[in-house]
């Protein structure tokens, strides 16, 4: 008998159906992968709009995060401190005229993706003047590509490589991973713990913070019971979390993607008892927390989590001012109230109010010409007005005087090499908000750097 | 207890999960040849609508049956709908998988337009481990490892003495001989696909539960993991797939418990192209290479 094999010979006719069949489907597939996506549909959507407003000059701000993949909630979460600050700006009469706007740009969560996303963006966008972008994951392969291009990129990457790059189009508002790895340490002292656990994901992300953590627990000499860096994403951690129940650590400092720590809390629950957890700012993320209380409960999460951030003074004009209009932006923020204490989306209000207010410091809304105009609207200087607010900058500015803007983060002071970087503090999670627990003062964390 | 004979109790656990899954896709393989890349997103699929039932107040297993049942429909509707009608056209096996692909970021991507870029959890009774000579493992788990092995026996002796199962394997070494002989090819590979759905939905769930939470990418993220299992074992043989899921189980948890935690992953593949280079055709598993894909 004739084998079939997997080559099937076949007539040209039949090859021409093949071709059409793959050809229509290809299509189909094509158009339903990009619509499907409810954020990459509106993007999609403001495409031709965008065309129409930069001709009646309008400048535009790219949200270069993820919209897909296992990190698609980073996209929605920047969008979160852009579409509001659009509001205050527009609403303010908007920069030297021209009406500011947020593009959300896929970055897709790896930098094969995120390359070739951010030169099509350099490339098709001739009204793009600032850029919202550059995570743990992909900032060392696009920062270059924006810096190439002279556009501005406000980064959240903890990543140390650039504490002191020399990217004069790089800008951070948030202080590095190392920074963040020495308050984690510092809090543990602080609240009182002396048998630690250190729990770091294998990501770029957690691994920021990992190596100044550790060294913080050394250096303030407490008892680090067990170091463990898990690899993420993984079915199950039941022999690592057997081995840290043995070590029996009062507190863990962690630092871990939503689907790993939760997996890894769950199991750890399970033996009894979860320790202190001392987190980052991711723990206070909505998609962290949503995971986490699916699975070892809310009550358990909020006993136990003791969250290290930049310190914000979350009643401040600036953090008013950035809530209402949060508050406002539902229409583009799905469930806005969500991000209210997310540090990541206060910061990228702030960087949106930053770059605007250095455009009409610079009465310029080319990006090379404004850029070097930043600090000059967030560093202290003689006889600087401290505003809190875009209106309340460029009427300062309109008036002839010098400016400093404090935000909604805080005090935003940058140094030469572009990086802010603010004090910390310990929050916890409390009839529905987060609250301030105590502020970790600069010796405190110095101690342990 | 030893720590050795801890690791070992944790791989029987994750074993039991991924083999429940490794089945289903192997026994879809052998019988359809169609390397079906898009049965992770299945898994999420039918993970999904087990976690509306069960946000409706309905206990978790019996949501987890409502999730087999669906995840036997969608399998049988999307190899009707998409791939039966390629299969038709006379596609190669490597086009094949380039549709499965496609299939699946439709289905991924079409999910997270539904639900969102966030994660979900079952709603379950808080769970507590139970001390079994030493072992620790939550009823939960227990019950998993039950199904698993119920699936198991099930799979084992449908495929073995059953009309049906017997036209299976027939189908799976000869598709032209089996056609040839009378057996109703279009109804078996029907059956297959729903036999595959239905495990691959109790597959998502035990998953699920297990990792605690989940999002719109979860089944996909998992599928490597499983199909190794898969393949390990011999592609193509579901004894071959509960022994591929054990190595693979076993090997994740005694690394983690002796070595770095952080290379389990890589260690499982280690042992994977070890086995593969000692036994190409897996463990079990006679190859099914030269077989044209069946719809």
């Amino acid at each position: 008998m004739k084998r079939e094999t997997g080559r099937r010979l076949i007539g040209k006719s039949d090859a021409k159906k093949i071709r059409s069949s793959v050809l229509v489907a290809s299509l189909g597939v094509t158009a339903l992968v990009l619509g499907a996506t409810p954020a990459m549909g509106a993007f999609r959507g403001q495409d031709a709009a965008r065309v129409a407003r930069s001709r009646s000059g309008s400048i535009e701000i790219a949200i270069f995060h993820d919209y897909s993949g296992p990190n698609a909630a980073y996209g929605p979460e920047a969008g979160a401190g852009c579409f509001p600050a659009e509001r205050v700006i527009n609403a303010a009469g908007g920069v030297l005229g021209h009406q500011l706007t947020c593009v959300p740009t896929d970055a897709k969560g790896d930098p094969a993706d995120a390359v070739p996303a951010a030169n099509r963006l350099i490339a098709s966008s001739s009204s793009l003047v600032g850029v919202l972008g550059g995570g743990s994951d992909d900032a060392t392969a696009v920062v270059p590509l924006f810096q190439q291009a002279h556009i501005p990129i406000f980064s959240t990457t903890g990543q140390s490589t650039f504490s002191h790059s020399t990217f004069s189009y790089f800008w951070r508002i948030l202080s590095p991973d190392s920074a963040q790895g020495s308050a984690m340490a510092a809090a543990a002292k602080k609240l009182g713990f002396t048998k630690v656990a250190t729990l770091f994901g294998n990501d770029a992300a957690a691994q920021g913070s990992a190596p100044s953590a550790i060294a913080g627990v050394r250096k303030l000499h407490l008892n680090l019971v067990i170091s463990q860096t898990i690899a993420i994403g993984q079915l199950s951690y039941r022999s690592e979390v057997q081995k840290l129940a043995s070590a029996k650590p009062q507190a863990i400092i962690s630092e871990a993607d939503p689907q790993t720590s939760a997996t890894y809390l769950s199991e750890l629950s399970q033996l009894g008892t979860v320790p202190a957890l001392i987190t980052d700012p991711v723990s206070q993320e909505p998609s962290w927390r949503k995971a986490v209380i699916g699975a070892i409960g809310k009550s358990k999460l909020n006993a136990n989590d003791y969250a290290v951030v930049a310190y914000s003074s979350m009643t401040s004009d600036a953090y008013k001012t950035y809530i209402t209009a949060l508050l406002a932006s539902a229409k583009q923020v799905p469930q806005p109230s969500q991000w209210e204490a997310d540090l990541y989306s206060v910061a990228d209000y702030d960087s949106v109010v930053i770059m605007a207010l250095a455009m009409d410091l610079a009465h310029s809304v080319s990006p090379s010409v404004y850029n070097s105009y930043i600090t000059k609207v967030t560093n202290p200087s003689k006889g600087a007005v401290v505003v809190h607010t875009y209106a309340e900058g460029k009427a300062a500015i309109a008036k002839g005087k010098r400016i400093q803007y404090v935000g909604a983060v805080g005090s935003i002071v940058f140094d030469r090499w572009h990086n802010a970087g603010q004090g910390f503090a310990i929050e916890r999670y409390k009839s529905g908000n987060w609250a301030l627990s105590s502020i970790l003062t600069s010796s405190e964390i110095k101690a342990a750097a | 207890m030893a720590v050795f004979e801890s690791a070992v109790g944790f791989g029987i656990v994750t074993a039991a999960i991924l083999a429940v899954s490794a089945v289903a896709f192997t026994l879809q393989f052998s019988v359809t040849n169609i390397f079906n890349i898009a049965f992770g997103s299945v898994m999420t699929g039918t993970g999904f609508i087990a976690y509306a039932v069960n946000s409706s107040g309905v206990n978790i297993w019996i949501s987890m049956a409502v999730a087999a049942l669906s995840g036997g429909v969608i399998s049988v509707a999307m190899n009707s709908l998409i791939f039966a009608p390629f299969i038709r056209h006379g596609l190669s096996r490597f086009a094949m998988v380039i549709v499965t692909i496609a299939t699946g970021l439709m289905c991924e991507n079409t999910i997270q337009a539904v639900v969102g870029p966030t994660f979900y959890s079952y709603t379950v009774p808080a769970e507590h481990a139970y001390n079994l000579g030493g072992l620790l493992l939550t009823a939960q788990q227990l019950v998993i490892i039950a199904i698993a092995v119920v699936l198991m026996t099930m799979t084992h002796l449908g495929l073995k003495y059953t009309r049906v199962g017997t036209a299976m394997r027939g189908l799976s070494v000869n598709t032209s001989l089996a056609r040839a002989c009378g057996i109703p090819t279009r109804r078996v590979v029907a059956v297959t696909w729903f036999a595959s759905g239905v495990m691959a939905g109790i597959g998502s769930v035990a998953l699920f539960l297990d990792t605690s939470t989940f999002s719109s990418t979860t089944g996909t993220d998992f599928l490597i993991v499983v199909i190794a299992a898969a393949v390990l074992g011999g592609v193509g043989s579901a004894e071959g797939a509960v022994v591929g899921a054990l190595v693979v189980g076993l090997a994740i948890e005694i690394e983690a418990a002796y070595w770095n935690p952080e290379l389990k992953e890589v260690t499982a593949f280690v042992v994977l192209i070890l086995v593969l280079l000692l036994r190409p055709q897996g463990i079990f598993s006679q190859l099914a290479s030269e077989r044209t894909a069946v719809g």
